[in-house]
């Protein structure tokens, strides 16, 4: 007891010299209305090991110790000006700052910073060379059997700063402005296609087509946004008009430039097995150049806003202009496409040097001198009819008009599929979205609401053609009440969009013809759908203390299509969602309380495929127009189930204020595959052994949160904090899963972290 | 601690201290304005009821002529003042009598002249008999609703779906307190669809998003159209938030011919060499390795997108049909 009291006068001691003590309140009512505060926190973290999916967003990737700090201070002063500053873990690598000065009801200005680190969760062994640039190279020995190095990982930080304010010139106009620029640097996982030569020091190799690379694309963006509006308000009317631009600038190359294994390019004379005296090493090849995301820039004008008619009819408004271009430089172009060395490489495989990729004959343009429009008006109508009787119908239009100047970028092929080359794609479109609703006030606080929404998207001259969905809805909401609010919703919606091209590559009348040539991911479909949903919410105080809520969804989707006779019948024929659980809250005392949450979702689709075998390298035996031994039949069941249970207690004990989150989640994923038993059989089946036999996948979250705060004195305060995390993946994603360069991806199927806080939080 | 945290943390302690020594905002003794008063006779610091946090907050400094007193909002309360056993002529709590109207009209008398409102009337939750009150708590010193760490639980109080995405493997940091969820809705009402902050879906994703706006040479239309064809914003459990893992998502709208019918397989299953019932096949060639697009190659990794790169788009200029099928 006594080392203990010592240890306490020790502690006591220290922390007085290390914070000067606050000035002591007048008393309660002083501190209650006092809105000045101004609290410094010292937060030590511990972790016991870095678990990439406990990282991912936590700001830390190492393990051990580490120090952050948060302020919080807000001083007003006596004629109505606040001055602000608020930081989040700062030292980590998502803290955040923001301050503001403001003279309530005329200016403001503030200033924010964020950082944000977005960890890959996974860990990653690579011989890859250049993450995180736009020139990676696979390196020379990337099919040895030497060792990939130790383990890496992808990750993106953005870091944004915003400068925000506005002014008040009147009772009837304000101006408001914010500039935000935010850099995002990394690399996110990505892979390519390429191909590999088997047959080392041969001049005879055999081509391994369509093998997978690990080329983590890198980011290396700056994006600025300003907005700035007038703002103009009387009684009755109100007006916004404002301008918006977004410019976004890759500060990469145009294209990710990736260097193959056998990057020293032979030179003459080749023998059989070396070049210019060097060996033909095996290794990657293929195009070495990938886009990357280019320029662009958006602008908006608009202007909103609204007029009451009477107290109880108002219109609401929005007119907007959007203009859109990318301009950006393409990757260079070369003119002669020059093979690699002796055969059998063929053109199509080029080398990089020099660097760029050929152009069709027709391109001389160096951009793509992108530039859409868009118009849109928005326009909501609201009225109460009579005293019960309340209506609103709001409709909006907009015009799409890419008129971005359409050249052929793909010379003509000899092959059926694109016999004329290629254009580049415009993406216009004209899209009308309305939305009627009547709500009739019963007695006793019932309101009893029917509506009807429309949404019809017309995409002219593109391979889907128009789709329209209607939605009819109606709704029984019950307030008003001390003990039993709540509502149930019963809704139907009626999808029409899959008319525009059948799967024998015959159009429905008025669409727009596309090829279903081999080759290209065609025929495309897309369904209608027909979907009902019925949603059911009850919140219920059955005594004081106790709130509790019960919630029920489910929605049921059908995709009715006949395809034509001997068509196979393809892509999602069902499926349904479900949702339910509930909601407890308990004020056990003044002091304590308890909730607890439980939720439960299950999601179910059907969808129907056609197995096509590879006859050989380039071209494939079906089309869709037929089912034959061949072309195997198969469906999917997908089922993806997940529930959800969360209970927490807060309170005190002595001096502590206490408090214990728990988390449990679970998700499963059930991927059954079936073949028809008829057609064809499994001995004619050209379909892989093994093929169709997809494990479960199922990740699970376990977590406690135990907190515990002591006031030291009015203006010291300790926290600790402890958090028990395990996460289990069990996903055949990575599983088994080499890239032909050699990376693999490692995701620990068990993830166990503990981290404990301590944390110090002054006044001043 | 890296070079911007250090950067950040002297700016802060500058601040504070600057701020700190300003005498102009040292703090008085409180006294409550003289048309609060007959209310704070009773709802003081020891009431069950105490309302003083208030004056923390905007609504509470004497400075701003427009402030509103306790009876602007609750109304004259004649009755309540003479037996404060009856409640004020308008209510807030959750089990009011005060109709939806009367409390949404009190707040709106003052907040409507705010842009950001402007489409509160017939937003999906006006119309719901969501009122201010239902989320914001205009008492308390913090607004709950207001707070980027604890908005979520607000807004899960009655979205219980989204709460539950938001535990699943792949989600926006929003559990993790670094985005909330009016980042991209306005609750108060937009003139886009479910209460966006600007007119379209993907107009929201790409103020964070940009580098997936385009217009590209080879557009993919359903990326274009909307984002979340492909993606649910409020998680998954596959990665980068796609509502299905691929190659299920992508086979819904491509078949069959090429290879996108292909079953899916992963490797240690799959035998390439021979047929599900054991008879060798003679059309295997070097090609059909398990990388390949044939069965395993197009289910794990990135399955679809092991080849097809550039799915939002490429802008890749060559005379290939590879930069057609996004794989450059």
């Amino acid at each position: 007891m006594k080392n203990s009291a010592f240890s306490r006068s020790v502690i006591a001691a220290a922390i007085a010299l290390a914070f000067p003590a606050g000035s002591a309140m007048a008393d309660e009512a002083q501190d209650q209305a006092n809105p000045n505060r101004s609290q410094a926190t010292l937060q030590i973290q511990n972790l016991n090991q870095v678990n990439p999916l406990y990282r991912m967003y936590s700001g830390m990737d190492r393990s051990g110790t580490v120090g952050s700090v948060d302020v919080d201070l807000v001083r007003r002063s006596e004629d109505g000006a606040w001055a602000k500053l608020q930081a989040r873990d700062l030292g980590l690598r998502n803290q955040e700052l923001g301050a503001s000065y403001e003279k309530q009801g005329d200016w403001k200005i503030g200033l924010d910073y964020n950082q944000l680190t977005k960890y890959a969760p996974y860990t990653i062994n690579t011989k890859v060379g250049g993450v995180g640039t736009d020139k990676l190279n696979l390196n020379t020995d990337w099919r040895s059997s030497a060792g990939l190095g130790g383990e890496s990982s992808l990750k993106l930080e953005r870091t944004g700063t915003t400068l925000s304010g506005n002014k008040t010139f009147s009772e009837a106009f304000k101006f408001n402005f914010s500039f935000k620029t935010e850099d995002k640097k990394g690399a996110i996982m990505s892979s390519s296609i390429g191909s590999t030569w088997n047959g080392a020091n041969t001049a005879t190799p055999t081509k391994n087509y369509g093998t997978m690379f690990f080329t983590p694309q890198p980011e290396n963006f700056r994006h600025n946004q300003f907005e700035a509006s007038l703002d103009y308000f009387t009684r009755n009317l109100q007006l916004s008009g404002g301008y918006s631009g977004s410019f976004f600038t890759n500060n990469n190359n145009p294209g990710l430039n990736i260097t193959p294994g056998n990057n020293a390019i032979p030179t003459l004379p080749c023998s059989a097995v070396t070049c210019g005296g060097t060996a033909i090493a095996a290794g990657a090849s293929g195009i070495p150049w990938i886009s990357l995301p280019p320029d662009n820039k958006n602008q908006q004008w608009y202007l909103s806003g609204a007029y009451n008619f009477t107290d109880s009819t108002r219109l609401s408004f929005k007119l907007s202009r959007d203009h859109l271009t990318q301009d950006d430089s393409f990757i260079p172009a070369y003119g002669a496409i020059t093979p690699l060395v002796g055969t059998p490489i063929s053109a199509t495989y080029t080398q990089m040097n020099p660097p760029g990729v050929p152009y069709a004959a027709g391109i001389t343009n160096t951009s793509l001198g992108g530039v859409v429009d868009t118009t849109a008006y928005f326009g909501m109508l609201t009225s109460k009819l009579t005293k019960e009787l309340d209506f609103l119908a709001s409709w909006r239009y907009e015009n799409r008009d890419d008129k971005t100047p359409q050249r052929n970028y793909l010379d003509a092929q000899a092959s059926a599929e694109y016999p004329a080359g290629a254009m580049n794609s415009r993406e216009s479109h004209k899209l009308n979205r309305g939305k009627f609703e009547l709500s009739y006030r019963l007695p006793a606080g019932y309101r009893l609401t029917g509506g009807f929404d429309y949404e019809q998207k017309k995409t002219p001259a593109t391979m889907r053609d128009q789709v329209t969905e209607k939605t009819y809805r109606a709704e029984l909401r019950k307030s008003l009440s001390e003990t039993v609010t709540g509502k149930v919703m019963l809704a139907h919606s009626d999808r029409d969009g899959g008319r525009w091209n059948l799967l024998d590559g015959t159009p429905a009348a008025g669409a727009t013809t596309f090829s279903t040539s081999t080759g290209v991911a065609a025929p495309l479909q897309f369904s209608d759908r027909k979907r009902d949903k019925v949603k059911l919410m009850v919140d219920w105080n059955p005594v004081d203390p106790l709130n509790l809520q019960f919630f029920v969804e489910h929605a049921k989707d059908t995709y009715p299509f006949n395809p034509p006779s001997g068509n196979a019948r393809m892509g999602m024929t069902d499926g349904s969602s479900d949702l339910y659980g509930m909601d407890a809250a308990y004020r056990i005392t003044d002091v304590w309380r308890a909730n607890g949450y439980y939720t439960y979702n299950k999601n179910k689709t059907h969808q129907n495929e056609l197995y096509t075998p590879r006859i050989n390298a380039a071209d494939q035996a079906c089309t869709g127009v037929t089912v034959t031994t061949a072309c195997s039949p198969w469906q999917a069941d997908l089922s993806m189930e997940g529930s959800v249970f969360g209970a927490g207690l807060q309170g005190r004990i002595a001096s502590w204020d206490v408090g214990a989150q728990y988390l449990y989640s679970k998700d499963k994923t059930r991927y059954n595959i079936n073949f028809d038993p008829n057609f064809p059989t499994a001995a004619g089946s050209s379909v892989p052994a093994g093929a169709g036999v997809l494990p479960d996948t199922v990740y699970s979250l376990n977590r406690l949160k135990l907190y515990g705060t002591y006031a030291y004195s009015k203006a010291t305060q300790f926290r600790l904090d402890y958090i028990y995390d395990v996460r289990k993946m069990d996903d055949y994603t990575w599983t088994n899963w080499t890239f032909s360069d050699g990376t693999r991806v490692n995701v620990n199927p068990t993830q166990t972290t503990h981290l404990l806080g301590l944390s110090v939080m002054q006044s001043f | 601690m890296n070079k911007s945290s250090k950067q950040l943390l002297a700016l802060s302690a500058l601040i504070l201290g600057l701020v700190g020594a300003g005498s102009a905002f040292a703090a008085d003794t409180f006294t409550a304005p003289e048309k609060d008063k007959v209310c704070v006779a009773c709802h003081d610091a020891t009431s069950d009821k105490p309302i003083l946090e208030l004056y923390q907050t905007k609504h509470g400094s004497k400075a701003d002529a427009r402030a509103p007193g306790c009876q602007t909002c609750h109304g004259a309360s004649d009755g309540h003042l003479k037996n404060p056993g009856t409640s004020p002529d308008i209510t807030f709590t959750k089990n009011t009598k005060s109709s939806a109207d009367a409390r949404d009209g009190t707040c709106l008398s003052c907040h409507q002249k705010d842009a950001k409102r402007m489409f509160w009337k017939g937003s999906q939750h006006q119309a719901r008999d969501i009122v201010c009150s239902s989320c914001h708590q205009v008492h308390a010193a913090k607004d709950k609703v207001r707070d980027k760490r604890a908005q979520p639980e607000v807004c899960f109080t009655c979205h219980k779906e989204q709460r539950a995405l938001s535990n699943k493997p792949s989600h926006h940091p929003v559990p993790e307190g670094k985005m909330t969820c009016s980042d991209c809705h306005n609750p108060h009402g937009s003139a886009g669809p479910s209460n966006l902050v600007k007119d379209s879906v993907n107009s929201t994703c790409y103020t964070c998003h940009a580098e997936k706006r385009g217009p590209f040479i080879h557009s993919h239309q359903p990326v274009g159209d909307n984002c979340t064809n492909c993606h649910n914003p409020h998680g998954t459990t596959a990665d980068f938030l796609l509502k299905t893992r691929a190659p299920f998502l992508c086979l819904s709208c491509h078949d069959p011919s090429s290879h996108p019918g292909n079953v899916p397989g992963i490797a240690g299953n799959v035998d390439m060499s021979k047929n599900r019932a054991g008879t060798v096949l003679s059309t295997t060639t070097p090609s059909d390795n398990n990388n390949t697009s044939g069965v395993v190659g197009k289910t794990q990794g990135l399955s679809c997108m092991n080849c097809h790169t550039d799915i939002h788009g490429s802008n890749n200029p060559m005379n290939s049909t590879r930069a057609l099928r996004f794989w450059r």
